[in-house]
């Protein structure tokens, strides 16, 4: 080192930060939960608890009328939305509460196949261990729950089922006439609903589901939701068009701690642990803005004496 | 013994991770290659679901069954007239499956196919023809949808700034929160308006309050974006942590005889 | 008729049926119009569906070309090609066996469904996750009152959702408690401002262009006329 080469302080060295270590501090640091298998209990979450209540005066109702839960979301928005249709699908099921699945995206199709029967054969392990009846502990396709698959055409999907589902659908997706499910006989239009949960992460869906399914004092809506939307989704919540919320991720590992503490059901401790994970993510980016953010002022200051020196 | 076709996606879906992971020290063929395949397969996908959930089962079918297949029974009952059983089936197939209206869906579908002008030079102004009544459905179905989504929204806005509990006094939480709502709103409201003096009429003062929530309103719309985009990134790191390095462990013992011990 | 005015014409027609369905009064046709919309919205969905061809005509043009002519990229352009010939051939393949736990519906489930596109969906989404980290780093900077805000209501919102256990009765409580009253409160009031903006103004959008007047969706006046 000549005498002329300045010396570099920590402050250079983390203003010159390649971002390659960034990148990989992240992973390392998210890593950790993931490894050690790290699990902390979800915060109770406002939203998912008025949602879960509102399931429960359902399930009180003498004669228990269809939920729908539309699975409109992909591959990309999975980690965050699967957790919250899972949670749903496992509270209703249990309750005994008939719903039908469908999807508008055709990117959400395998999974109207693979999330329902994994909530199910939760159930069934739940009422197992609970000693219920052999006969009564099967969650049946076709009366319990019933899939419509993928419904292509968007506005048009949800308009065309609003007026009369099972002419607009007529089969699911074993290619079997609607009528001939039980689950489907008293079924018509949106009216027949008492909920309609909608589960995306993509803009504009759950606004079509609004403006054509439309609501009333008896049909009711929830939305799960990535945690971009949720700031725009308290609107919905204030004027009364939602009655509860998944609040990402973190509304469905909430709701699986009600599933947990409530009902007796085995939350998905794979939710729990993102969670967990999410927290130390999290905490990287705080440290990170505070981290850049002071060496960022030092900087300005150490600049502002070199100059004036 | 040959891997399962389980044990080959989750061990193909993680080598495809590590590769678009990869771009992240440098733009790469491997990240290359595997992105290009990524929209391979989803542009097949779309196309798969469209046509086996709605273009097979809706359309095709039903034009062959009731429209087709029908007309050829019927063209061809004369033929089998008086000849027992046969000639039974076919009238019945004939009379039952035969529905000339089926053909009308044609013309929906003949419409939706001047698309494929997009690619004349000569004729492309018939695909404007289909955009137009797409945009016209969408000017036509705007004043229903806006009523029913944003009226709820618009009475929402108009609540008490003295809520009163019901045993008697005033709510203070919820007096303050109808309040800190309705400033909110109408100071955001004042910012967007440039079509007067706000000068003129006292209003740059809110305007300017109108900004700073909109900044707080703005952070938490930030924060819940961190948190989504952290999400995407747990998940992989689950899947490559529990499935995919396990996925290895079974594939060395397939091979090396007695099966996987995971079962996958 | 000029073409122009053809495709006025029937951009205008487009927008009747909703029209009239949602302002005339029931004994008046609304009713009617109502009991038609399962058909009306089979009509429209046909009238999309079979434009599905145009993605494959797209693939097969942009990359298809790039093979031939053996342009940049086109081992890559190659495997685009085949990746999505095979989703073709095994989608259809599991159309035809469905339900039958062939080689079909295996490959087309476990490898192209699960495999695949999942994986490389979610993948190529979460690389969105360490460009966070690192603009958090790098480009959130507090230069002014706005950006204070800004950073002081997001660290709000994010660290209020959190499970903190060793403070789980004490700060969390607190932070989550700020976090609903952010949400509830402020947010509540600037999002519905904006919402209902948004809204007015894609009202107005879409009935200029329902009526033509905006034409920017066609090339501007004069195309095609």
């Amino acid at each position: 080192m000549t005498p002329d080469t300045p010396r570099r302080t920590v402050l250079d060295f983390i203003a010159n930060l390649d971002r390659r270590f960034v990148y990989f501090l992240t992973a390392v640091v998210m890593l950790i939960p993931i490894v050690s298998k790290l699990e902390f209990r979800p915060p109770m979450m406002l939203q998912a608890e008025k949602l879960f209540n509102y399931v429960e005066d359902l399930a009180r109702e003498p004669n228990k009328r269809v939920v729908m839960i539309s699975l409109d979301w992909g591959p990309q928005t999975a980690p965050e939305l699967r957790p919250a249709t899972l949670a749903f699908l496992k509270h209703v099921m249990y309750r005994r509460i008939p719903v039908v699945v469908l999807t508008l995206l055709n990117d959400g199709r395998g999974f109207t196949e693979v999330v329902p029967p994994e909530a199910a054969k939760v159930v069934e392990d739940a009422r197992r261990a609970e000693g219920v009846p052999a006969n009564e502990i099967e969650v049946l396709y076709g009366r319990d729950w019933i899939n419509l698959g993928y419904r292509f055409g968007f506005s048009d999907a949800i308009r065309g089922m609003a007026g009369n589902l099972i002419e607009y659908v007529r089969s699911d997706t074993k290619r079997k006439p609607l009528e001939e499910y039980e689950i489907m006989r008293n079924v018509k239009g949106a009216d027949s609903f008492s909920l309609m949960v909608e589960v995306t992460g993509s803009v504009g869906i759950f606004p079509a589901w609004l403006q054509w399914f439309k609501q009333t004092r008896t049909m009711r809506f929830a939305l799960g939701c990535t945690s971009i939307s949720v700031p725009e989704s308290y609107t919905y919540l204030d004027s009364g068009q939602l009655v509860g919320l998944f609040e990402g991720i973190t509304g469905a590992a909430a709701y699986e701690r009600l599933l947990s503490e409530r009902l007796g059901l085995s939350p998905s401790r794979d939710t729990f642990q993102a969670m967990t994970t999410q927290m130390f993510g999290q905490g990287l980016i705080v440290l990170l803005v505070i981290v850049g953010n002071v060496a960022y002022f030092m900087l300005q200051r150490r600049k502002a004496r070199e100059s004036t020196t | 013994m040959t891997p399962s076709t389980k044990l080959i996606g989750i061990l193909l879906g993680g080598i495809g991770t590590l590769a678009i992971y990869s771009f992240l020290y440098k733009e790469n063929r491997f990240y290359r290659l595997f992105e290009h395949i990524f929209i391979g397969v989803a542009t097949g996908w779309l196309v798969v679901t469209t046509f086996r959930d709605f273009l097979f089962p809706k359309f095709l079918t039903p034009l062959w069954e009731r429209g087709f297949t029908g007309l050829v029974f019927r063209l061809n009952a004369g033929a089998f007239e008086g000849q027992g059983a046969a000639g039974e089936f076919v009238k019945r197939v004939a009379d039952a499956s035969w529905y000339p209206t089926q053909y009308l869906w044609l013309i929906p579908a003949m419409f939706g196919c001047l698309y494929y002008t997009i690619y004349s030079r000569r004729h492309n102004w018939m695909a404007r023809l289909v955009i137009g009544f797409g945009i016209g459905i969408g000017g036509g179905a705007a004043f229903e949808g806006f009523f029913s989504e944003y009226l709820p929204q618009i009475f929402a806005a108009f609540r008490p700034l003295l809520v009163f509990k019901s045993g008697g006094g005033i709510d203070v939480n919820l007096s303050v929160l109808n309040l800190v709502i309705t400033l909110s709103m109408l100071s955001t409201m004042i910012y967007f308006l440039f079509t007067i003096d706000r000068h003129k009429f006292n209003l740059e003062s809110t305007a300017s309050a109108g900004r700073l929530l909109m900044m707080v309103s703005f952070g938490a719309v930030f924060g819940s974006t961190v948190t989504a985009r952290l999400a995407l990134l747990i998940e992989r790191l689950q899947f490559l942590v529990y499935k995919w390095s396990i996925a290895w462990v079974d594939l060395y013992h397939l091979f090396a005889g007695g099966g996987p011990p995971n079962g996958v | 008729m000029t073409k122009y005015r053809l495709i006025v014409l029937v951009t205008f027609l487009g927008g009747l049926y909703f029209f009239f369905r949602f302002f005339l009064p029931p004994h008046y046709g609304g009713d009617y119009l109502i009991s038609k919309q399962t058909w009306v919205s089979q009509v429209l969905n046909v009238m999309g569906a079979v434009a599905v061809g145009l993605g494959v005509i797209n693939i097969g043009m942009v990359y298809g070309r790039r093979v031939v002519r053996k342009e940049k990229e086109w081992p890559e352009s190659l495997a685009l090609l085949i990746a999505f010939v095979t989703t073709l051939v095994f989608g259809f393949g599991d159309m035809v066996y469905r339900d039958q736990n062939t080689i079909w519906n295996a490959v087309y489930e476990d490898i192209i469904f699960s495999g695949i596109f999942t994986s490389l969906g979610t993948a190529v989404f979460s690389l969105l996750a360490f460009y966070i980290t690192q603009a958090a780093f790098r480009a959130f900077r507090v230069r002014s009152t706005e950006a204070a805000l800004i950073m002081a209501s997001a660290l709000l919102i994010m660290l209020g959702a959190l499970p903190i256990p060793v403070l789980e009765n004490v700060i969390p409580v607190w932070l989550g408690e700020f976090r609903t009253w952010i949400l509830t409160g402020v947010n509540v009031g600037v999002q519905r401002a904006v919402l209902l903006g948004a809204g007015t103004a894609g009202l107005i959008m879409a009935v200029r262009m329902w009526f033509s007047l905006d034409r920017s969706a066609f090339g501007g006046r004069g195309a095609g006329a």
